[in-house]
Order: C-alpha cells, then sequence, then structure tokens
C-alpha cells in the first residue's frame, strides 16, 4: 500500500513559513480557485430541494490546496469529498445535494482575505477556513462580520477561537491527546527526560516549554535539558551528540519536517538507546527516512489507520475503497469529521440559513458524535473546542501500530 | 578533552565540509563573474533531489547517483549562466545595474527550481533511498563516534578545495579565469572565451552545490524543499567572512562559522545560534571588510 509522507503539521498549526518559500509562492502566485461539486448540474441554492432543504445547499472551503500547506490541504478536501459523496448517496438531506466551492489561498494571508471576502458575499452557507494561523487570523473576522459559519480544521491556532460567536473547531488540538505519552514513559521505567522544540513555532514552543515539563513533573520525571532550536535548522548533529551524552531516559522531538529523522538517525547514531517520543508531525510516512533507526519511536495522535472505533474502522474501508492503493492519515481522517460536523448541524438547524446554522452547530457542539477520530466531544467556552480521547502510535517497520488508546 | 567535546569537533568539522562544497561554489562564481547567484542554495537542493529521483529509477550506489546529480545540477546551472546571466551581462552595460538584474534573475531561477521539487516532491520530506548508502558509524574508545560520511564529507572538502584552488592559481584555465575576472573584454583579445570559461564556472559551481547537497542529505536523513534556502544565507556569510573569490579563505570561513554554530547548539542555546554566529561575523567584518582572506580582487573602472 502507497503510504504517503506527512511530515508537517507542526508547521500548518504555527502558520510558520520560511521566506524563502514565501518568495516561491509570491513567484507563483495566482487568485486561482477551483469548484468542485458532489453532484452535477450543481442547480441554484434558492431551487427546492427535500423538505426545508434547497435542492443545493452551498458551503465554501478556502483552503490551502498549493503553497506549504498544499499538501495538507489537498488531504483534507480528499475526506471533506469522501464525506460528501456517502452522504449523497444515502440521501442524508433527501434529493438535496452539498455543493463544494474550493477556493485555494496557495498558503498566502493575502489570497486568504481576498477569497474569503467573496465566500462571505456569496450565497455559502458556511465556510471551511485556511489551514495556517495567520489565515486563520485574517479570514475569522471577516466571515464574523457576514454572519458566516466558519469552520477551523487543522489550524491550532486558540485566538482564532476567541474572535467570534460563528466559529468551531472541527479537528483536536495536540494538547489534547499529547498526556497519552506519560503512562508509556513511566510503563518504561523513564526517569529523565530531554526536550527539543521549534523554538520559532508558537505550537510547539508551548508544547515543550510549558505542556510536557507540566506533565513530567507531576510524573516526578525530571527534564534534564530544554533546547530549542530553529524549525529551518536542519544541521541537528551537534544537538544530538550533546543529548547522547546527557544520556536521559527518553527524548522528546517537538519539531517538524526534517528535524523529525534527522534528529532520529544522529541520536541513534550517536549511540542513543533510550526512548524518543514526538508529536503529530511524526506521522504516516515522515519517519521513513530514518528508516530502521525510527523503530520504536512514539507519537500520540488523534487516528491511525489501525484505529478500533467502530466509526473509524468505517471510515478506513471507505477512504481505501474511495482512493485505491492510498493508506488514510490523519487529514483525511480530520477532513471527514469535518463535513460530518457541517451536515449534522446543517440537518439540526431550525432553518437552512447562516443564523440557523448556527444554532445547528451549537446543537451538534452539544452532543458530540463519533466519527474516523472516535468519540469527539466539544468543550470550553461556547463549546467550540473538540476532544477525542486519541491514540498512542509507535513506528515499526515503515508501519504506525497503536501502543496505547486514549 | 572529553569524548562530548571530540564528537562536537568531528559535527563541526563535517558541518564545515558542507558548507565549504556549498560555498565555494557561490564564492567562484561571484569572486570570477560578478555574479550573485542565489539560485546556489537552488542548486543545494536539485542535487538531491536528481540523486532522489534517479536512485529511484535504478537503484545504483552512490559512485554512481553522486556524479550523475553533480553533472546533471551542473548542466543546469550552465543553463542558467547561457540562458540568463550572459543575456544580461550583453545587454545591461552599466555594472551597477548588471550585478542588480543577475541577483534579482538568480532569484527567479531558484524559486522555479524550489517550485518545481516542492511539486515533484509534494511539499513533504524526500530521501535519498537508503541503498544508495548506508552510513555507518565507527565507536573510537566508549564515547567518540565517527560516521564514514563524517570521514567522506571532510575528505572531499579539503581534497577539492585545495584542487580548486590549485586550479584556478596554477592551471592554464585558471589563468584565463583570472584574466576574464580582471577584465572580459580585453581577455577576449588574447584569445580566451570569456563564455566557456563562464559557463564552466557555473558548471564546476553547480556540481559543488549538488556534492554538498547529496552527502547532507545522506547523512541527516531527509531534506524538503526548504533546505536550500536555509544554508544559503550561511553560505554568503562563509564567503564573505572568508573573502570573496578566495578559495582559502571560503574553506577557513566554513569551519569557523561550522565551529560557532555547533560551539552554541553544545552550549545548550540553539536557538541563538544565527544571532550569535551572525554577530560574531559582523565584528570580524568590522575589523576586517576585506573578511579574512583579503581576495586579489582588483576593481575594473
Amino acid at each position: 500500500m502507497k503510504q504517503r509522507s506527512i511530515p508537517l503539521r507542526g508547521r500548518v498549526t504555527a502558520g510558520a513559513l520560511a521566506g524563502v518559500v514565501a518568495l516561491s509562492l509570491a513567484a507563483c502566485s495566482s487568485t486561482s480557485s477551483s469548484s468542485s461539486s458532489s453532484s452535477a448540474p450543481s442547480g441554484s441554492s434558492a431551487a427546492t430541494g427535500s423538505g426545508h432543504f434547497p435542492a443545493t445547499i452551498p458551503v465554501a472551503y478556502v483552503g490551502d490546496q498549493t503553497g506549504a500547506a498544499g499538501y495538507v490541504g489537498v488531504q483534507l478536501l480528499e475526506g471533506m469529498q469522501l464525506r460528501i459523496n456517502e452522504l449523497d448517496a444515502s440521501h442524508f438531506f433527501g434529493s438535496s445535494t452539498i455543493q463544494l466551492t474550493v477556493k485555494d489561498t496557495q498558503s498566502n494571508q493575502q489570497n486568504a482575505i481576498s477569497l474569503m471576502n467573496q465566500v462571505a458575499s456569496s450565497n455559502a452557507l458556511a465556510v471551511v477556513g485556511p489551514l495556517l494561523s495567520n489565515e486563520g487570523l485574517a479570514t475569522e473576522p471577516i466571515a464574523a462580520r457576514a454572519g458566516l459559519p466558519y469552520l477551523e480544521a487543522v489550524n491550532e491556532d486558540e485566538q482564532v477561537l476567541t474572535m467570534g460567536n460563528n466559529i468551531y473547531r472541527t479537528t483536536v488540538s495536540q494538547l489534547q491527546y499529547n498526556p497519552l505519552t506519560i503512562p508509556y514513559l513511566q510503563k518504561n521505567g523513564v526517569k529523565s527526560v530531554a526536550m527539543v522544540y521549534d523554538s520559532d513555532n508558537p505550537t510547539l514552543v508551548q508544547v515543550g516549554t510549558q505542556q510536557y515539563p507540566g506533565l513530567l513533573k507531576q510524573a516526578n520525571m525530571s527534564l534534564v535539558s530544554s533546547d530549542g532550536i530553529p524549525i529551518a535548522d536542519t544541521n541537528v548533529a551537534s544537538l544530538a551528540s550533546k543529548i547522547a551524552g546527557e544520556n536521559p531516559g527518553a527524548v522528546g522531538l517537538m519539531v517538524i519536517g526534517p528535524q523529525n529523522p534527522d534528529l532520529i538517525t544522529a541520536l541513534r547514531n550517536d549511540g542513543y538507546k533510550g526512548i524518543i517520543f514526538g508529536e503529530t508531525a511524526m506521522q504516516a510516512g515522515a519517519l521513513k527516512p530514518a528508516g530502521a533507526l525510527a523503530n520504536g519511536v512514539v507519537y500520540p495522535m488523534d487516528y491511525t489507520p489501525s484505529l478500533t472505533y467502530p466509526t473509524s474502522q468505517a471510515f478506513t474501508k471507505a477512504f481505501e475503497a474511495a482512493y485505491p492503493g492510498t493508506t488514510p492519515n490523519a487529514y483525511d481522517a480530520e477532513g471527514y469529521d469535518t463535513m460530518t460536523f457541517l451536515a449534522n448541524a446543517i440537518k439540526d438547524a431550525p432553518a437552512v440559513t447562516r443564523a440557523g446554522l448556527l444554532k445547528g452547530m451549537a446543537a451538534v457542539a452539544a452532543k458530540g458524535f463519533s466519527g474516523a477520530v472516535g468519540p469527539l466531544k466539544w468543550f470550553g467556552p461556547g463549546n467550540k473546542n473538540v476532544s477525542t480521547p486519541g491514540v498512542l502510535v509507535k513506528w515499526e517497520n515503515g508501519q504506525e501500530t497503536i501502543a496505547a488508546l486514549g | 578533552m572529553n569524548a562530548q567535546t571530540v564528537n562536537q569537533i568531528i559535527d563541526a568539522l563535517a558541518l564545515g565540509s558542507v558548507y565549504a562544497l556549498f560555498a565555494l561554489g557561490l564564492s567562484l562564481v561571484w569572486g570570477v563573474l560578478d555574479v550573485l547567484n542565489l539560485a546556489q542554495g537552488a542548486l543545494f537542493l536539485l542535487g538531491p533531489f536528481v540523486a532522489y529521483e534517479v536512485a529511484r529509477a535504478l537503484p545504483m550506489p552512490l559512485i554512481a547517483v553522486l556524479p550523475i546529480a553533480m553533472v546533471v545540477t551542473g548542466l543546469v546551472a550552465v543553463v542558467l549562466e547561457v540562458g540568463i546571466f550572459r543575456y544580461v551581462r550583453r545587454t545591461v552595460d552599466d555594472r551597477k545595474r548588471r550585478e542588480l538584474t543577475m541577483l534579482i534573475t538568480s532569484i527567479g531561477a531558484a524559486a522555479i527550481i524550489t517550485q518545481v521539487v516542492a511539486n515533484k516532491t509534494g511539499n513533504t520530506i524526500f530521501f535519498i533511498p537508503h541503498q544508495v548508502f548506508q552510513p555507518v558509524t565507527y565507536a573510537i574508545g566508549k564515547h567518540v563516534r565517527v560516521s564514514n560520511l563524517d570521514i567522506i564529507l571532510l575528505v572531499l572538502a579539503l581534497a577539492l578545495g585545495v584542487a580548486l584552488g590549485q586550479w584556478v592559481r596554477r592551471s592554464r584555465h585558471g589563468r584565463a579565469l583570472r584574466a576574464v575576472a580582471f577584465d572580459a573584454r580585453r581577455s577576449g583579445l588574447f584569445g580566451v572565451s570569456a563564455d566557456r570559461l563562464a559557463a564552466f564556472t557555473l558548471f564546476v559551481s553547480g556540481a559543488l552545490a549538488a556534492a554538498a547537497g547529496v552527502l547532507f542529505s545522506l547523512s541527516v536523513g531527509g531534506i524538503d524543499s526548504t533546505v536550500g534556502d536555509s544554508y544559503l544565507l550561511t553560505a554568503f556569510a562563509v564567503v564573505i567572512l572568508g573573502g570573496v573569490g578566495s578559495i582559502a579563505g571560503t574553506v577557513i570561513g566554513a569551519f569557523l562559522v561550522a565551529g560557532a554554530e555547533t560551539a552554541v547548539t553544545a552550549a545548550g542555546i540553539g536557538q541563538w545560534q544565527n544571532a550569535i554566529v551572525f554577530g560574531v561575523i559582523l565584528l570580524v567584518l568590522a575589523l576586517r571588510p576585506e573578511g579574512i582572506f583579503r581576495a586579489q580582487r582588483t576593481q575594473r573602472v
């Protein structure tokens, strides 16, 4: 089975784009947008469909399809499209269908603003927002002013959630399931830990300098060292030598991109034999470059293909049938759950209007549901944030296996 | 000296070797042709990308993959020279404007190469298949470790540095190159083909960048499309610190910068790496604006 390499969730969550990537984007920038529909012809949303639903229910995805976060957005869209196809096939809205318009931000904040303005003034009932935090921070207020329901997917920026009453998070922040690592470390007799984090990524700084140190302290484990490195720094040999010399019981890698396989390779080559744990950026094929040296590395996730919840297994099977030869990953699952949330909210809405949908979203958030990632529960002020039990994944011989369930 | 310090010195030498290979081509092109080639970072990326594609299509060992990557990348650099830099050289008379135009066009070329690699790799990590080369780590005593790749990098950087220096200083082509650097038009009167030499210089520069990129990629595990640009700034610092156009200065500058970076990381203040290293370079340049080795470069008027 083909497994795609998905290394950069952390990069996406913090929206940390290298200047050079921005330059490349600028060089290739265009405001192209594409449109896809789960049914053809799309028709008018004003036409009569089933019950109180129009013939087509227009929703938009202002997301990254190209650029630095493009590969994430493409996979999120695969998951959304799969769910839309299922909804249509099962006549979830009777004879009505969802019409999804996709607008590519190219991972560019200015494009995101312009496209969100277009969507806000269109007949779109709801929008799935862009993935980078800088795009999210810039576009949420536009949607809020238009009363446009906004779904925050992949983007883990907490601040965006506080910017309006029209927003709900549909993918789970790693802060919710990172604690799964601690019992695993305790079980393996770990007494001391060295942390490495990307010092220019707000989410990873938070995880590396606040969340894990707090969790380790509660578990009576000592933090022997904590090293911040720039995201762009791919020469990690000297850092690995330093940590191998400290010889902690475990090393936590809160880094993204090539730094994960590179640090694992360097640590193992330096003779380090302790546990290595990480975060969501290690998912799918990100550790493949390290080969067998990455065997035994663990990282907490919201989804892995072997997750045992019935809804997770159903998603995995459906995805593999829809995209033969491809193994689903967390972004696919999150796209699927995002569309499930939206579909349930449309069904629960007292009227198929933006204001009505906001009530429907509140109703779904109050109830929760079981999706591709397992049970989803909304919490926090206004029930806008979401959690799931999560899963601790172990990487063995190029495959993800389950080390512990949340 | 404890084992940790020895390991850090080995790390610094390996990193310095990568910087040296990368920066030598940059220095050569800048010093001889007055081209501040910002596409050098993209060529550093292109080398391992070519190796990755070649090795996936046809399993081969490093001894075959590396030359292929160097030749292909060198040829891409020649295309830049023939298709862009030469045209600018011929059409823009004013020297300052010409340099600026070349700088901007090299940014454009870099953006295109980087984007092509990004698209081909799906903006994700890629790595040269492990069958191409398996680094082996040797233990010296109980705690000191050195890999075969560290040794290859160091030997290659020093050998190519010396060879390049000797070629520029002593060979007929090298003398012609210096003549072109001094006065391209007048050297043409003596039968020196400035165009051909410029193309050859770009080829060497691209091949060196590819060698640096391939060996670096093998040593770290995986890279993504941003890697070249991450190292470009450091390579510029190396060239300026060593003295533009000075081969020996570039090699020494590379090891100094790598040593400083390693020391900062070993001290546990890695997030300050750029601030401290570039701060020290700033101080050095304040005292010696021409760099550690004053390049033998004459200003044409």
